[in-house]
């Protein structure tokens, strides 16, 4: 009988990893409320108490702190989903030339850290400092500056449009995956162009834009780059730099408290959004009508629009990734930020660069960013595997509460639960040193992309025909063999997709990270981060080049890599 | 009278034991830091010169005790985020810096979290005096700063810059710079400045000076200041030190004292109780005060403090006429700042802060 | 009504690129049931595709009424909005965010013509009629059957009275008994209303039911066009005969003007290839005699039987005759029991001979 104890203890191994990891989500999650009941240093005794509310909703400032936010993301909402719309209509639609070009200009963007782009933004659209600005009033005469990044608008301009090609690819998906021949219904029965797009394309994506939207807007409720990079020193904060101003006050101790409550807060709104996310979920998948053989939709034909369509895909690669890199490296060359001219010119050099190159704790930041890049996604992977395999292919009970709790750290803010780990680990730091290495950053990471793992992993495994699973278990074979020998082998696009893209994730994030990275434990990110908002801003700008070009042929190579095994698929 | 006499003699004897005890001391100090290997030191990213300084620095250190240790400087928050911080390691655990970098306020705070590791600096190296020890038997001055207004000249011409704190928010000159000053983010030099103007004063300072600003600058961001992101700041710490870094490198920087006597920052190390090298890290603190590192530490941002003999400052000091005051009673002064009537009055303006 | 002329469209694909269409010449007339009849990847839904002007086809004409829809010559495409026809897809294509009405009432509303509120009620409940759907005209899409979408999709197409209809592979999506019911009212609501429809199918059965001719296409060509009749019965190649139905093909050679020699022994036919040719000799399995005794000497074998196949209208037997394999269909059977001996014959008008 010993296959059968296998089997039996396959499930239970699979089991237990998805039930630790949905422990671990909720557990982060009730740490958040638990703080938010507490007050002073964590580890130190306290009584519960409802003062952390009281304090926040007596607060001016936090009413302030919430429009803010609010703004910042109807912005970043009004500028990315639009644009996102506009490229993936291009790229499905039409009969845009050299399209795998467009997709990589348009995709390329989202590999790179958006903070990086944001210092870049700073040189270029400061009302002061901005060589745009300077350049038009100059040109135009002006006395003030026409364009300003230091405005709440600003933010969530910049923060619009580098999530443009995210919206980019979650549109693209539901254009494809749309029955080209709906459209093609419209206007072989005499309906125009343009009213087919308003009256048939639109209402029928309308979810996916819908889904989109809420999903800009609860990375712009959590975003800590641009509104840290841009907004901190000009006196806008939103949720993310408040809170991390709780963490890190300029004046006084930590108030670990306060910043529960505005957690909590946060998990609440958030999880509220989820109603119409899920709303439109179900209207997509009622959408989904019988689809017929697989041609290709016949493209528009843009004719004269051609090269408007490239200029718009062009100027925004110029605009959003380009320019601010470009401003960025201007800066990296100086002793000190100066607008372009010749005399700045000639006291550029490369000597920031060398220092770069010899400094430990670079070097360290880097290999810790490697490691991350290495160990997040495997363990993503592997847990994300066992959850969705619990989730699709077994009758266990409590498996719709599992693929739900792994669902959780999709809406609510990331910083969440880096705030979370960063107060559990205090707490036990006297029996467990984990607080400040790097295995909290692994920690936190890895539970908050399980949720996008078993996105794409539930994806794939329910085209898996469950047959193909049971006649290897009619053949006596081990579960976890299974899932391993037939299962894996099958979805192994899907695991190498969302490898990648973990992988890639922890190289450009900034958010969980500048809440918990210690001096042990700092990642490439959170080094430039500290120079950046230590005042050290050629220095920061000289080691964000060293990153990007350092990383660039590996961010190919992957960017490559994950088009080949499966076209680029969204993140929600 | 016995009992009196008692005490003094038992005083004499303790004295006389740490005195014996000073270079023995300082002996097993440098046998205890040999087997130590490495030390820890998370700061700002341009503190005592950033890498290029410390890299200097850790070869002074290492000839001045004949070690072959390694400094592990890591760039980290400022200064009120890394006091947080080491509070809140020191009584949850293990500190992730061997000794600490902060002025008054922060050394307040730490002396009253009691994190900060005893250690009788003057008896135990002998180019330390008692002066030195601002927190006595708690923290050494390494460098002192001189609070003011910082402007960038290319922006502001000289003769429409303003003279003192009071000139920020006069409107004869205010609308040169209104909506693009910055101000620091901190209430603490405004509470040293209602020692010498009375708190009504700087309430009424402080209510005017808020519209008028339009961003925040933390006192190691004048690098902001010359690429002219704001063309003045209403104070920072520092202000002089940095003018004189700047200049080295072409920078249009003026500071100007706002205040007489200027607002003065006592910048002391202190080392860290549950530090991983607790040797190393007394030796270190030591160390920065003494004439190799002071040198150091001009070279590469231009701070030192005025006790030590032949820094900049101490001539400067002289040369302007400026009387400073001594640092335990700065420390005193701040203390007291930090009482009943002083604390209120902070939590008002840092409510004014916010807006 | 519809003239194609010399018309090609090529696709590029990873593999390089295929000649979807080459060159086809084809003629429909005005209120023709015309069927497009071919395997998948014949090229006849891009035919269908190109003839909608979803395609544009880089060489040759489209003439619909006199009128030009696309002359690549000539620089001439009318888009699909222009060519006034209407169309019914596989995948019915219906929108599923509107009602039964406002799917057939969209292109009325929106379309090149508006029409009053009035009219446009009229017109749709019209065609709502003619597909037996009116009493569904409020429900949302989503809720119907295949059956009752692929129906509103027909009202659709009908609804903006079309000159040509184009239909593609309409029924394939249903299951096979509604299959056979939505076909039968295809083929009256044609008749009824008089349309000229181009119909796209791969199921023989259902291009012999609906179509007044058929052309049956092959890697973009077409092999052959004529009434379903004549397709069935004296198709011009092997390829099209095998094609509509089931056929019993034996090789063999050319032995005189009047006789082959296969597998079976010799078989006496219209031979219209030289002495010493090799040829095939074919014959539809129903159309065999079979016997238990010898029946006349023209075309006649001995064969067993291997197998019986009792499919309800039909029997079919596997028969082995002188090493060649025979299968014979019959809706009168037998009763024959395998490994008997029987005879078999050839009627010699029933055989088709066509070259290897």
């Amino acid at each position: 009988m010993k296959p059968v104890a296998a089997h039996v203890d396959g499930k239970f191994v699979l089991a237990g990893i998805a039930g630790l990891s949905a422990l671990a989500i909720l557990s982060l999650l009730a740490t958040i409320i638990w703080m938010s009941l507490r007050t002073g240093v964590p580890g130190q005794p306290s009584a519960y108490t409802f003062n952390n509310y009281t304090a926040l909703l007596t607060d001016p400032y936090s009413l302030r702190v919430l429009k803010t936010t609010l703004f910042f993301a109807a912005v970043t909402i009004g500028i990315s989903v639009p644009l996102g719309f506009i490229f993936a209509w291009l790229v499905e639609r039409t009969d845009l030339p050299h399209k795998a070009l467009a997709m990589s200009l348009l995709g390329i963007g989202i590999l790179f850290p958006t903070f990086l782009k944001a210092m870049g933004w700073v040189f270029l659209l400061h009302p002061r400092i901005g060589v745009i600005n300077v350049l038009l009033m100059r040109l135009l005469g002006l006395s003030a500056a026409p364009l300003n990044i230091a405005t709440v608008a600003g933010i969530g301009f910049v923060e619009g449009l580098t999530l443009a090609p995210l919206a980019y690819v979650m549109i693209s998906a539901a254009l494809r995956g749309m029955n080209p021949a709906l459209v093609e219904a419209s206007s072989i029965h005499g309906v125009s162009r343009w009213r087919t797009l308003v009256r048939v394309e639109l209402p029928l994506i309308w979810p996916a834009l819908v889904s989109a939207m809420i999903w800009m807007f609860t990375v712009a409720l959590a975003a800590f780059d641009v509104p840290g990079v841009i907004g901190m020193a000009n006196n806008i904060f939103t949720f993310s730099t408040a809170l991390y101003f709780m963490i890190n006050p300029n004046e006084g101790l930590p108030r670990y408290g306060l910043s529960g409550a505005y957690g909590a807060i946060m998990v609440v709104f958030s999880l509220l959004l989820m109603l119409p996310y899920f709303a439109a979920l179900r209207q997509s998948h009622r959408y989904q009508i019988i689809s017929g053989k697989s041609y290709r939709a016949s493209l528009i034909e843009l004719g004269r629009w051609r090269a408007a369509g490239w200029a718009l895909i062009t100027a925004y690669f110029f605009i959003a990734f380009v320019l601010p890199l470009v401003a960025i490296f201007w800066v990296s060359l100086l002793p000190f930020v100066q607008m372009p001219s010749s005399a700045a010119l000639a006291g550029a050099s490369f000597e920031r660069y060398g220092a770069a190159f010899f400094d430990s704790t670079l070097v360290s930041a880097g290999w810790n960013t490697l490691l991350l890049m290495i160990a997040v996604p495997t363990i993503v992977v592997a847990a994300s595997t066992a959850i969705s395999w619990v989730v699709t292919r077994s009758r266990m009970h409590g498996r719709i509460v599992l693929d739900a709790v792994a669902f959780l750290p999709h809406p609510v803010p990331h910083l969440l639960f880096a705030l979370a780990i960063a107060y559990f680990a205090l707490l036990i730091s006297d029996i467990v040193p984990l607080y400040g290495s790097i295995y909290v950053l692994m920690a936190v990471y890895a539970i908050c992309w399980i949720s996008f793992g078993t996105r794409v992993l539930n994806n794939s495994m329910i085209q898996v025909h469950r047959e193909l699973e049971e006649a290897a278990e009619v053949g006596g074979v081990p579960t976890l063999r299974i899932v391993r020998k037939v299962i894996m082998p099958l979805i192994r696009p899907g695991l190498v997709y969302a490898w990648i893209w973990t992988s890639l994730s922890a190289y450009r994030e900034l958010t969980m990270a500048v809440f918990l990275a210690s001096p042990r434990s700092q990642v490439l990110s959170t080094y430039i981060w500290g120079q950046w908002h230590g005042g050290g801003l050629g220095d920061a700008a000289a080691i964000a080049i060293v990153m990007m070009a350092v990383m660039s042929p590996l961010v190919a190579f992957f960017w490559i890599f994950a088009r080949r095994q499966q076209q680029v698929v969204s993140p929600v | 009278m016995v009992l009196r006499a008692a005490i003094a003699a038992a005083f004499v004897w303790l004295a006389s034991a740490s005195l014996l005890h000073a270079a023995e001391g300082l002996q097993q100090l440098v046998a205890g830091a040999a087997k130590e290997g490495e030390i820890v030191f998370v700061a700002g990213s341009e503190t005592f010169g950033g890498r290029k300084g410390f890299a200097d620095l850790a070869a002074a250190f290492n000839k001045k005790f004949g070690l072959n240790a390694k400094i592990n400087f890591a760039p980290g928050p400022e200064m009120n985020s890394m006091a947080a911080r080491v509070i809140t390691e020191v009584k949850t655990g293990r500190a992730s810096t061997d000794f600490y970098l902060g002025s008054q306020s922060h050394f307040a705070l730490l002396h009253q979290e009691k994190v900060l590791e005893n250690v009788d600096w003057s008896a135990t190296f002998p180019w330390i005096t008692k002066e030195m020890e601002v927190l006595p038997g708690e923290s050494v001055l390494v460098y002192i700063s001189l609070n003011g207004i910082l402007y960038n000249a290319a922006l502001i011409a000289k003769d429409k810059a303003p003279k003192s704190y009071a000139d920020l928010v006069d409107p004869r000159f205010s609308p040169t710079w209104a909506g693009k000053m910055a101000i620091p983010p901190y209430v603490q030099w405004l509470a040293d400045l209602s020692l010498l103007w009375g708190q009504e004063k700087v309430r009424d300072f402080a209510r005017k000076l808020v519209p008028l600003s339009g961003g925040r600058l933390r006192y190691s961001e004048e690098e902001r200041i010359i690429s002219g992101e704001f063309p003045i700041t209403a104070n920072m710490g520092g202000a002089v030190e940095h003018m004189w870094m700047w200049e080295k490198k072409g920078a249009p920087l003026v500071a100007v004292t706002g205040s007489s006597p200027p607002i003065t920052s006592y910048f002391q190390l202190g080392a860290l109780k549950k530090a991983p090298h607790p040797n190393l890290a007394k030796l270190f603190v030591a160390f920065m005060a003494s004439k190799e590192a002071q040198g150091l530490s001009e070279k590469y941002q231009g701070r030192t403090t005025h006790l030590v003999e032949g820094t900049r400052l101490a001539k400067y000091l002289a040369a302007n006429h400026i009387k400073l005051q001594a640092p335990a009673e700065a420390m005193a002064a701040y203390v007291k700042s930090e009482g009943g009537e002083g604390l209120k009055f902070k939590e008002e303006l840092a409510k004014m802060m916010k807006q | 009504m519809i003239e194609i002329r010399g018309l090609g469209k090529t696709f590029t694909t990873s593999d390089g690129a295929v000649r979807a269409v080459d060159g086809v010449d084809l003629v429909v007339n005005d209120k023709e049931f015309f069927v497009l009849l071919g395997l998948s990847g014949s090229g006849k839904t891009t035919l269908l595709r190109c003839a909608a002007g979803l395609e544009r086809p880089e060489a040759g004409e489209i003439v619909f009424g006199g009128r030009i829809m696309s002359s690549a010559a000539r620089g001439i495409f009318v888009p699909p909005e222009d060519r006034a026809v209407g169309m019914v897809f596989q995948s019915y294509a219906v929108w599923p965010h509107m009602t039964v009405f406002d799917n057939v009432g969209f292109p009325l509303a929106n379309g090149k013509k508006r029409m009053a509120r009035a009219r446009l009620r009229e017109r749709v409940m019209n065609a709502l009629e003619l597909v037996q759907l009116s009493g569904y005209a409020d429900r949302p899409v989503p809720f119907l059957s295949g059956g009752q979408q692929q129906r509103v999709a027909l009202a659709r197409a009908l609804a903006v009275e079309p000159q040509v209809l184009l239909m593609d592979e309409p029924l394939s999506n249903l299951d096979a008994r509604l299959r056979e019911e939505v076909r039968d009212e295809i083929r009256m609501l044609a008749t009824k209303l008089g349309i000229t429809v181009l119909y796209v199918t791969h199921d023989q059965v259902e291009a012999m039911a609906l179509a007044d001719r058929i052309a049956v296409m092959s890697a973009g060509k077409i092999l052959e066009v004529g009434a379903p009749e004549a397709l069935y019965h004296f198709p011009h190649s092997r390829a099209v005969a095998e094609f509509l139905g089931a056929m019993n093909a034996f090789a063999g050679v050319v032995a005189d003007s009047r006789s082959v020699r296969t597998a079976l022994g010799i078989v006496q036919c219209a031979v219209p290839e030289g002495i010493g040719k090799e040829v095939i000799v074919a014959i539809r399995p129903e159309d065999l005699v079979v016997s238990r005794e010898v029946n006349g000497a023209v075309n006649a074998f001995a064969a067993e039987v291997e197998s019986r196949l009792f499919l309800g209208d039909v029997t079919v037997y596997h028969l082995a005759a002188g090493g060649a394999k025979v299968r014979f269909k019959t809706t009168a059977d037998p009763g024959f029991a395998p490994g008997g001996k029987i005879y078999l014959k050839l009627p010699p008008a029933k055989l088709r001979v066509f070259p290897k």
